[in-house]
């Protein structure tokens, strides 16, 4: 499976110690938009991105069921995509 | 007083490990990063295990290193990521102590003589810790050296490079170090191992057992420091970090600027160039440390056999100006060679040392025009003011315009300040 580095736009919540909580992560599809609430944050550590390289503080997430990590690098964010083969 | 406990981690193959995480694609692969063979400083500046196994080493050229190992991945050098990742590796290591000395940036020594207990664990078994926390962290591999004294624990991360834990005590060190080749020991190079070797001083146990008369007399001062790294006598202290200067901050003793030119230098337009635009960055500096210097040194890399020479001239009284630093830059390279083909430069290296502040009044000249020169100070700040709103390239010399493969350069700007030396 090979994956891509993909930034996403995020809704996040600072709160008043400067902590952030990512609450949902906006996905866009060609034309089509959605947002996807993260259910629940599971783990925050910071890592390297295994499959696309490079890294930052991992967030491993669940949404909709499925387990998946948000990446904070700097100012940005990404997901490891996967790539339609 | 109990002993010390240093440790001394090296991240490895630094540049090669970094270029490696940030592309799943090149792990496990033959990797080298070198420069750009463009602009012709293309050597290769790190390897990866993978190329080091087949003979690559650093410093070859890139032909070289292509023919030693034909499937071997050269990447461009991004310093940006470097830095990034030095000053996370040295974050990790602050929530351990205040006591953390970076030695370039990749190698860092940390004290944790009075921090220890608040681990609960052995030193061993911290530096475990340590290891692991970085590769699962930074996805980077360390080599951790732990001892009383800062050139035993730089000895032993340097032991096993690969991913190795080196414990150095009271009770081994005769095993583990004096058996090592002198050159092993910080601060032997080439030069101090091959008169070493010929007075019969091969095992750092041989500099150990050194005697006075012999180190005064084939090494001064500096035989003494070695002797003492060698018995494990050193007592330097791992340096506090002052997050107000963020370990810049040092009393400066020289300023220097130099580069390898995109093509051979073997005109008097092109030496000049090259001169001028390495002697801007380096008043521009000056300047900007509010100092003036008195002695003005270049050094030359010939195209022809790269051997070089250094020179230096001292001024009768200090300066800051550009116009000064180049003209007495050009003068010793005029002096020392002449400019043909047949003397082609490759690379120009400018250096200004003797510093004074620039709040120190200077004695004038009696014959001098003292005016002038506090004229052509002020035009000087005044363009240093202009660069700094509106870039480097906003105002510029004639001189730097006559050759365009070097109106593209911006070296005060590209400049960094490296690591400063472990004898301060």
């Amino acid at each position: 499976m090979m994956y891509d580095k993909r930034y996403v736009a995020l809704n996040v919540r600072v709160d008043e110690s400067g902590d952030s909580r990512p609450l949902a992560i906006h996905w866009y599809d060609y034309d089509k938009a959605s947002l996807y609430p993260i259910d629940e944050i599971l783990e925050i550590k910071r890592s390297p991105a295994e499959n696309v390289g490079s890294g930052g503080i991992r967030y491993k997430i669940r949404i909709r069921g499925k387990v998946t990590n948000l990446y904070y690098e700097g100012p940005r964010w990404f997901v490891e995509e996967e790539r339609a083969e | 007083m109990t002993d010390r406990i240093i440790y001394h981690i090296d991240m490895n193959a630094f540049y090669a490990s970094v270029a490696q995480m940030m592309d799943p694609s090149l792990r496990g692969k033959p990797v080298a990063v070198a420069g750009d063979p463009e602009k012709r400083n293309g050597i290769i500046l790190a390897k990866s295990r993978q190329a080091k196994e087949v003979g690559v080493k650093t410093a070859m050229a890139i032909w070289e290193a292509k023919r030693q190992c034909p499937s071997i991945t050269i990447v461009p050098p991004d310093y940006h990521a470097y830095k990034r990742y030095s000053r996370l590796f040295r974050e990790m290591c602050y929530e351990y102590t205040d006591l953390v000395e970076p030695f370039g940036l990749d190698e860092l020594w940390m004290d944790v003589t009075n921090s220890l207990h608040l681990q609960h664990c052995s030193p061993y078994a911290l530096a475990v810790r340590i290891a692991d926390r970085i590769r699962c962290e930074l996805g980077l591999t360390v080599s951790i050296g732990i001892s009383w004294t800062k050139p035993f624990a730089k000895l032993g991360s340097d032991i096993d490079p690969g991913d190795g834990i080196i414990e150095i005590t009271k009770e081994n060190y005769e095993q583990v170090v004096w058996e090592r080749p002198a050159g092993d020991l910080i601060y032997v190079g080439p030069a101090t191992e091959s008169k070493l070797a010929h007075s019969g001083y091969v095992t750092i146990g041989d500099i150990a057992h050194a005697g006075d008369y012999f180190l005064q007399k084939r090494f001064g001062k500096i035989g003494f420091y070695l002797r003492s790294f060698a018995r494990g006598e050193d007592e330097t202290p791992v340096r506090e970090y002052d997050p107000v200067t963020a370990d810049t901050e040092y009393d400066i003793k020289g300023i220097g600027n130099g580069l390898t030119a995109p093509h051979d230098l073997t005109t008097l337009g092109d030496v000049k160039a090259l001169t001028w635009l390495l002697s801007e960055s380096v008043a521009q500096r000056l300047r900007a440390a509010r100092m003036r210097a008195r002695t003005i040194s270049i050094g030359i890399r010939k195209a022809k056999d790269l051997s070089g020479y250094t020179r230096q001239t001292t001024l009768d009284a200090p300066t800051c100006l550009t116009r000064d630093i180049a003209n007495a830059a050009m003068n010793l390279i005029c002096e020392n060679q002449p400019l043909d083909p047949e003397h082609a430069i490759r690379a120009i290296h400018v250096r200004v040392t003797n510093l004074n502040a620039m709040d120190i009044p200077v004695q004038h000249d009696l014959f001098g025009d003292a005016d002038e020169v506090h004229k052509m100070e002020k035009l000087d700040l005044t363009i240093d003011a202009l660069r700094q709103r509106f870039g480097n390239a906003c105002v510029r010399r004639m001189v730097e315009l006559e050759d365009p493969s070097m109106a593209g350069l911006d070296i005060a700007r590209d400049n960094t300040v490296h690591p400063i030396g472990y004898l301060r």
